[in-house]
Parts: C-alpha cells; sequence; structure tokens
C-alpha cells in the first residue's frame, strides 16, 4: 500500500514525465491550446498507457529480448489505433480537435520509457498502478499548461469566456511560441519549488 | 546484435513471437473497426445533414438531382417546391489531409454560409477555420473575382496566422463550390 | 507534376510550417541532443536520411499493401514497424559499411525510431494525398526543416553556457524559452509564398 502511494507519489510530481522527465514534449506543446483538448489528450495518453503497462507486463517473460523493442511498439500502436477509431465513433469534436497527435501517441515517449523502464521488470498489477500514476502526472501537467495558455490565449477557461470585457487575450500564448513559453516558466517553477524545499532541507526524494 | 550468430531455431522463434502478437493486434483492431465503422459513417452522415441545414436553413435537400463531380457534390436546396440554391460538398487538402466542407450558394451565386465537417489540421492553429471569424469573410460575397488570400484584390481573405495551408485549402474550397454551383445553374433548373 | 509545386511543398515543410517550431513534431530529439552543434548535426544527417527512405518505404505500403487489401486501421502499426525495421537496417547497413559515420551516429539512430516527425511525416504523407514523388519531397524537406532549427538552436545553446539567467530557469527552462525566440521568427515565415 505504502508502494503504491509512493509510486502515485512519484508518477504527479517528484517523476512527472512532463515536467522532471521531459517525455512527451510534442503532444504537450501542441494539444494544450485549450484546456479541452489537453484533458482529452492527457485521458487518452493515460489509457493506453495502463493498457501497454498490463499487457507487456503480462508478456514480459514470453517475448526475447531482440525483439522487445519491436514487440512493445506494436502493442501500443494497437491500443492506439483502437481508441483513435473508438474516439472517432464516441467523442468526434475530441478526435477532430486532437487530429494527428491522436495516432501519434505511439512516439509518445512516455509509453515506451514505462514499458521498458517499468512493465518490462514488474507485474501486472504494479504495472498498472505505473501507467494510472504516470498518467495522471502527464494528464496533471497537461491541464496546467493548458489553463495557463487558454486563459492567456483565447481569455476563457473550458470554453467559457472569463474576459469580462477587460482583458484582450494575447494570441500568442496558444501559438507554438506560447507553448514553449508556457512549458518553460512552468518547469521553472518547479524547480524553484523543489530547490526550495531542498535548501530547508525538507522532504527530498 | 548477434542475431546473425545465433542458431535458425532461434531466429524462427524471434520471428514467429513478433507474427503473432502482430496478428493479435490486428485482430483487435479488426474486431473495434467493425463495431466502430458504422457508428462513424453514421455521424458523418448526421454531420453533413446538420451543416446543409446550418449554410442553407429552412431547405430540404431533393436528392434526385445531386450532382457527383470529380471535385465535388452539388446537392439541390428546395425551399416551398422552388429551388433556393445549393450545397456544395468540397474536401480541399489542407495541412493535415482533407478538409470535409459543405458550402451554400444562392441564385444569385453568393455565398450564404460555411460549414466544416471534419479536418485534420493541427489544435489549436489550423482548427481556428472554423471559428466564424474566419469563414464569415466569404459569407454574403462571391458574385465577383475569387476568392485569394492575403491578397488586397475584391476577392481577398484574411488567413489565419500561422496557419495559411489551412486558410488557403479553406480558400480554395469555396471557389471550388461556387464554380461548381454556376456550373449547375448554366445546366438550367 | 510541375517542379514549381515541389518547390513550394519543399520551401512550406522547410520554413512556413516547420515541423519542429510550428508543428510541434519531433521536440524530443531537438531538446535532447541539441547541447552541442556537432552532435546536433549528426542527428540531423540520420534523421534526413530516415525521414527520406521511411516517407518512400510507407507510401509503398499504403498504397500497394494497406489500400489495395482494405487494412487502413493497420496504417499507423503498419507505419511504426516499418520505421522501426528501417533503423535497425540503416544501424545494421551503417556498422558494416561505415563503420566511421556509424560511431558518430550510432547512439542517436535507436532514437529515431520514437522521433515523431518520421511517424509524423508518414501520416501527413498519406492524409494530404501526395505522390510519390511529392511524398518523398515532404519528406525530405521537413527533415531538413527540423535539421535547420535544431543546427540553429544548437549553436544558441553552445553560447546560452555563457550567459547568466535565474538559477531556476537552469537547464530545460532556458532552453524552452531560447526555443520560444526561434519559434517568434520562424512565424515571419507565415504567409510566405513562392510562385502563386
Amino acid at each position: 500500500m505504502k508502494e503504491t502511494i509512493q509510486q502515485f507519489k512519484n508518477g504527479i510530481w517528484y517523476q512527472n514525465p512532463v515536467l522532471v522527465l521531459l517525455l512527451g514534449m510534442c503532444s504537450t506543446l501542441a494539444t494544450t491550446t485549450s484546456v479541452i483538448n489537453g484533458l482529452g489528450m492527457g485521458v487518452s495518453t493515460t489509457i493506453v498507457l495502463i493498457c501497454s503497462n498490463v499487457v507487456i507486463s503480462l508478456l514480459r517473460k514470453v517475448i526475447p529480448n531482440q525483439i522487445r523493442i519491436a514487440s512493445y511498439i506494436v502493442i501500443v500502436a494497437g491500443f492506439v489505433s483502437a481508441i483513435d477509431m473508438l474516439l472517432q465513433a464516441f467523442l468526434p469534436d475530441i478526435s477532430n480537435s486532437l487530429g494527428i497527435f491522436i495516432p501519434l501517441i505511439v512516439v509518445n515517449c512516455i509509453i515506451l520509457a514505462r514499458a521498458e523502464a517499468f512493465a518490462s521488470k514488474n507485474g501486472p498489477f504494479r504495472s498498472a498502478i505505473d501507467g494510472l500514476s504516470m498518467g495522471i502526472g502527464f494528464t496533471f501537467a497537461l491541464f496546467i499548461m493548458s489553463t495557463i495558455r487558454e486563459i492567456l490565449g483565447n481569455g476563457s477557461f473550458l470554453g467559457i469566456d472569463i474576459t469580462f470585457g477587460v482583458y484582450q487575450p494575447a494570441l500568442l500564448m496558444i501559438m507554438p511560441v506560447g507553448g514553449f513559453l508556457t512549458l518553460g516558466c512552468v518547469i521553472a517553477a518547479m524547480q524553484k519549488i523543489s530547490n526550495r524545499s531542498k535548501e530547508k532541507g525538507g522532504s527530498s526524494k | 546484435m548477434n542475431i546473425i550468430t545465433s542458431n535458425s531455431r532461434y531466429i524462427v522463434r524471434l520471428t514467429l513471437t513478433l507474427f503473432i502478437i502482430t496478428a493479435i493486434v490486428a485482430l483487435m483492431l479488426a474486431g473495434v473497426n467493425a463495431v466502430t465503422v458504422d457508428r462513424i459513417a453514421q455521424l458523418e452522415l448526421e454531420a453533413k445533414n446538420a451543416a446543409m441545414a446550418e449554410v442553407m436553413p429552412d431547405t430540404t435537400i431533393d436528392e434526385s438531382k445531386t450532382i457527383e463531380n470529380e471535385d465535388s457534390t452539388v446537392y439541390y436546396a428546395m425551399r416551398e417546391g422552388e429551388l433556393a440554391g445549393f450545397c456544395v460538398e468540397v474536401a480541399p487538402s489542407g495541412f493535415g489531409g482533407e478538409i470535409s466542407m459543405i458550402v451554400g450558394v444562392d441564385m444569385g451565386y453568393k455565398v450564404t454560409g460555411i460549414s466544416i465537417i471534419s479536418m485534420s489540421e493541427t489544435p489549436g492553429l489550423g482548427t481556428r477555420a472554423q471559428e466564424p471569424d474566419f469563414l464569415n469573410q466569404f459569407v454574403g460575397r462571391g458574385d465577383s473575382a475569387p476568392f485569394e488570400v492575403g491578397s488586397s484584390g475584391e476577392g481577398s481573405i484574411d488567413a489565419i496566422s500561422a496557419a495559411t495551408i489551412t486558410s488557403k485549402a479553406v480558400t480554395l474550397g469555396v471557389n471550388t463550390a461556387l464554380d461548381a454551383a454556376a456550373d449547375a445553374i448554366n445546366r438550367g433548373e | 507534376m510541375s517542379f514549381t509545386s515541389l518547390f513550394s511543398i519543399a520551401l512550406g515543410a522547410i520554413l512556413v510550417e516547420n515541423y519542429i517550431l510550428v508543428q510541434f513534431l519531433g521536440i524530443c530529439p531537438f531538446l535532447g541532443v541539441s547541447k552541442k552543434t556537432d552532435t546536433a548535426f549528426g542527428m540531423s544527417m540520420a534523421v534526413i536520411f530516415v525521414m527520406a527512405v521511411a516517407s518512400a518505404v510507407t507510401w509503398l505500403v499504403n498504397n500497394f499493401l494497406l489500400e489495395r487489401l482494405g487494412l487502413q486501421f493497420m496504417q499507423t502499426v503498419a507505419f511504426i514497424l516499418v520505421i522501426a525495421a528501417l533503423v535497425q537496417f540503416v544501424e545494421m547497413f551503417l556498422q558494416k559499411a561505415m563503420p566511421a559515420l556509424y560511431q558518430s551516429l550510432g547512439i542517436y539512430l535507436p532514437l529515431i525510431t520514437t522521433n515523431c516527425a518520421v511517424l509524423g511525416v508518414a501520416l501527413l504523407n498519406v492524409q494530404s494525398g501526395y505522390n510519390f514523388i511529392e511524398a518523398v519531397i515532404n519528406g525530405t524537406a521537413a527533415a531538413v526543416g527540423f535539421s535547420l532549427a535544431l543546427m540553429l538552436f544548437a549553436s544558441i545553446r553552445e553560447r546560452l553556457e555563457f550567459a547568466e539567467y535565474p538559477k531556476s530557469f537552469e537547464g530545460f527552462p532556458i532552453a524552452l524559452i531560447t526555443a520560444a525566440l526561434l519559434a517568434i521568427s520562424f512565424m515571419g515565415f507565415s504567409g510566405l509564398e513562392v510562385f502563386k
């Protein structure tokens, strides 16, 4: 139980896939133009991550070492294609706005990294927890990024206008530039917080 | 890297494992495809009908007259038994693939509305072509020169920033639709 | 298929719709191997080669296998397998034929499999309905655009080592801010067109 809690802590904060491990940058930057897109991407990735972690963990003794990467990629690609089709059928709006970044979940480094670093060495239950916690961490980072960018760049939150006519949204923030800027500042803020807690001699990892 | 030196039975095992995994994945995808394919098609049809109702309100489509061109499909929109205009379906290529859209054209060869059914453009950039700010530039115009992105002439259209290819694709689609509608008018009826 | 339309595809892919700075494809290697210009150069060469060949092979696979057999839903799976196999093949070939080049590129080659620019270009080629030549040109040009951004970024980062900035911006944050500035300069290309 304690281990499980630690896994969640790692996924969300100490080893946050986006903010600390710097994995999965492409989808992080590209899909965080609005909160709904960010969440859609985060949840889709989480589902793929859990499924692929469990399957790879179950097959870890069957797959020979030389072809493990190829096998992982095929398994991940299978789940991603399935999610892609399901989204098209049941959530067409999300599918339309995320466009090509859904099939590109396959090459999101987070998924292969967790398969290689965790699922290939641990049992299915712990791998599922790992997938869930990493997925939550990813979604969390995307949520922060997209909240900042949507409020500043579009003057809205979840599509609801919150400018009340006082503030002219800076379009720049939802353009590519805004993605780089926001991510840079968010990571800097995160480093600031962890530096401070280290100086205080507080909880280190 | 020592695949070459290992014995042939091992190679067979490698190939077989990968083959079985791929086969299972293919089967699973075929299953998901079978479940979703009808629903995706139905959703597309519904989206198309909704789009036609949006660009040509209060009309019914006379399916018997539909003209299939090479790069467009022209639907006749009837209002109280009279021909009110056309809904033209076009699919120009944008940055991320085809942009499927319906353009409404009235009998005066003017754009009544544009509705984008689906696109796979870059989220937040190309997808902004769906917003009224961009699309309303076309509405009520069309009897003169063809539309052109960025020109200062009669048919000028402002591009969406950082999404020039998308803006041009939509503009091309509208021009194609106007031409197709003009052909349909010239055919008589 | 005129030369001018090929040229405008190429120019568009390099500058206007730059894969890294405008489309956000291939960010991982962009941030990962941009600390020194010579490693960035090695990565660029490997990516150009793989993307050009991958565009060609995936086009053939898509048009002669998947479409004929009605297996479009296997697209992602088939493409990624082709790319993974291709990267493996390039690696083995270089190791045997050009050991010197292999030495300098070695570690970057496996990374290319998970470079989303490669899968991205394959998928975009299909979605844009390009023919074989257009697909290869688009793939190569996109890779050249990738290299251009990577080289620029790497040379800026080398100089950045001597700059002063707040401590919390150390490492990736400052690199990302730099990338943002570079992206601003590439925004100047939007709307650029040749041969209307």
